[in-house]
């Protein structure tokens, strides 16, 4: 009999993946050589930061029953207009004030269409995902636009000793957190993607629990743009081009259920982290670059269905 | 969305069209031999077609091509699609052969869709070739080759060789693990270490996928994991960055030497650091114009595979490779003193 604490522990949703995490670290701490040192750990978590802040504003998408694709494209739009901006070195906060700007717009714009226009979700984002790059295609196609050195604190600097993208995306994952723990916004996201229409009789604005999920990825990419272009150093115009998918995978693999309602803040998190882990281990072994997508692909199959059986083996038991 | 419904079927419509126009045109040909205009010795007009017009390269192309006008004494008229457009381009060589112009020179965004305008282009008495990027054989009448790739892939290993020396641990990162012109630049750089420095191990080889975010971190990673690499070969310009930006950041700048394609706006600022010494490519400015003089003796009816060369002003003579192609010659290095001089 176990004690209560570990009962319920074991039955959060993001349990299997980080056991699963865990387990993997130990064996490549031992089987490959350079992966467990402080310098590439950290180097792992700086690297996953841009998908892991993106994929925390997504989950609250996800957990609220819809899902933005757009993301990809948004992140390579904002960063193109936090470039861009800080090409004028007017106020360093200036770049990243004009990303979050955009990013907020089209956040805006997605939630409108999807609770307004109540057009399908993923309909909605897909034509945002085609539209944007488009755009960002038609500005940037004649070549890469460099970053200024001024402007790429958000990547390369550090604060307090600990390098910004991480601050970035603790800072991140503890407003979401606190958000879903303590707020009524965060346990209304997760009553109206679990069942809408009890949701709505009991009350809740469903609509705008929702839209202002959609405000959350726009601000979200704002945000991560900012350590994306400093990270990199030069954009190009197919920046983040399938970083949507990346950031579903994050969520998915952490253990948030894709059909909403059922999940946790800290699911992307770990989700990324272990994404993060697993081609960090495919470069230290020298694997060729050919088998990445079938792995990744193996590991998200492994989750969804590991998620099923568990969802299926819960409802029996209740 | 309605504009990319209508784009290919437009496309499908002109071939069609021209396709049946070819079939006649053919049959007519030996007639319009005879019927075509006597060359005006003075003030001939070549058509300069780009892939699209703005892109740095071709403006660079461009310069080479007006500068070649001047001293041949050609009217060089730039012309080709604002954006990457083939039909687009179709419809550019379509007018141009309605407005009679001299000769075509030009860099194809596809090779059979551009074939047949260019076939009644030839049919028409105007003289064709093209650069850069190639057409099917029979609707142009020579090819410029920009550089051969075995002489890329020893370039590269010869950069890589004096820079960090002949043995060791190297590192390939490449943009593609498909593209055909990857390809054959990575068979030829590994054919080269191979035969010229057999201590020299290429451990392995990571994909950058052309995508600037991706091929800094898996770098950065293995070299974090491998820090006795000596070097790092590049295969594509994107991969140039990525290396470039990877080796920066791991503060071993001077430590790994860095070989390979190169970009020269895109890699700029770290030619000025320092951290890539030499880069490979070719200068798309003696591209326009070498393609110029031999779309000069085209006309004067000078142009003779037989002769093996083609007279190409300050770049002397140009070799013929096949008896429809022709080679720009050895590739160009950037390094810190002659990056300036190039804007594309």
């Amino acid at each position: 009999m176990n004690a209560p604490w570990i009962d319920r522990a074991l039955k959060r949703p993001e349990a299997a993946p980080i056991a699963f995490l865990v387990v993997i670290s130990l064996l490549l701490a031992l089987t490959t050589p350079g992966f467990w040192s402080s310098a590439n750990l950290l180097n792992i978590i700086s690297q996953v930061a841009v998908v892991g802040i993106v994929s925390l504003a997504l989950n609250q998408v996800i957990l609220s029953g819809e899902i933005d694709v757009s993301i990809g494209s948004l992140l390579a739009a904002c960063a193109f207009t936090y470039a861009s901006v800080g090409h004028l070195t007017i106020h360093p906060l200036l770049p990243l004030l004009a990303a979050l700007g955009v990013g907020l717009g089209v956040g805006a714009l997605n939630g409108v269409i999807v609770t307004v226009g109540r057009v399908p979700s993923i309909i909605a984002t897909l034509g945002m995902l085609l539209g944007l790059r488009g755009v960002v295609l038609l500005i940037g196609a004649n070549g890469v636009l460099l970053v200024p050195d001024g402007a790429r604190a958000f990547g390369l600097g550090s604060i307090a000793g600990l390098r910004a993208p991480i601050v970035g995306l603790v800072v991140v994952f503890a407003i979401f957190d606190l958000i879903n723990r303590n707020t009524e916004w965060g346990r209304d996201i997760l009553a109206v993607g679990s069942n809408r229409r009890a949701a709505d009789a009991v009350g809740l604005r469903a609509s705008f629990v929702k839209f202002r999920c959609f405000l959350a990825t726009g601000l979200g990419c704002g945000l991560a743009s900012a350590i994306f272009a400093g990270q990199i150093g030069e954009i190009q115009a197919t920046a983040a081009t399938g970083f949507e998918l990346q950031c579903i995978a994050a969520v998915v693999l952490g253990g948030t259920s894709i059909t909403g309602g059922r999940g946790s803040t800290l699911a992307p998190v770990i989700g990324a982290v272990l994404v993060g882990v697993i081609l960090n281990a495919l470069t230290l072994n020298s694997v060729p670059g050919t088998f990445e997508q079938l792995v990744l692909g193996l590991l998200i199959l492994l989750a969804i269905s590991v998620d099923a059986v568990r969802f299926r083996a819960s409802r029996r038991l209740s | 969305m309605s504009n990319d419904e209508r784009r290919p079927s437009r496309l499908l419509n002109t071939t069609r069209r021209q396709a049946m126009m070819g079939l006649g045109g053919g049959l007519l040909a030996g007639a319009s031999g005879l019927l075509a205009r006597p060359a005006f010795a003075a003030n001939q007009t070549v058509a300069f077609v780009p892939k699209f017009t703005s892109d740095p390269y071709f403006v660079s192309a461009n310069q080479g091509a007006q500068e070649a006008g001047k001293e041949l004494g050609l009217t060089v008229q730039y012309n080709g699609p604002v954006d990457a457009n083939v039909a687009g381009q179709v419809d550019i060589v379509d007018r141009l052969v309605r407005s009679r112009v001299d000769a075509i020179s030009i860099c194809a965004l596809d090779p059979t869709a551009l074939a047949p305008s260019l076939m009644r282009a030839q049919q028409k008495g105007i003289k064709v070739n093209t650069w850069d990027a190639d057409v099917k054989s029979d609707a142009r009448q020579v090819f410029l080759n920009q550089a051969s790739y075995d002489a890329i892939g020893e370039t590269i290993a010869d950069i890589m060789a004096k820079g960090a020396g002949t043995s060791g641990d190297f590192l390939m990162v490449t943009g593609s693990l498909t593209a055909s012109n990857m390809l054959a630049w990575m068979k030829a750089i590994q054919e080269t270490v191979a035969k010229k420095y057999p201590d020299m191990h290429i451990k392995t080889t990571l994909l950058g996928e052309q995508d600037i975010e991706k091929g800094k971190n898996v770098t950065l990673n293995y070299l974090r994991a491998n820090p006795d690499t000596k070097g790092v070969f590049t295969v594509d310009g994107i991969a140039e960055i990525s290396v470039a930006e990877a080796v920066k950041q791991l503060g071993m700048s001077g430590k790994i030497t860095i070989a390979g394609i190169g970009v020269p706006n895109a890699i700029r600022p770290y030619i000025k650091d320092g951290i890539i010494k030499d880069a490979v490519l070719w200068s798309p400015v003696d591209i326009g114009y070498a393609a110029l003089y031999i779309s000069k003796a085209q006309l004067d009816g000078t142009f003779d595979p037989a002769k093996g060369v083609v007279k190409a002003g300050r770049l002397g003579d140009l070799k013929f490779t096949a008896k429809d192609e022709v080679l720009l010659g050895p590739p160009l290095v950037f390094n810190k003193d002659n990056i300036d001089k190039y804007n594309f």
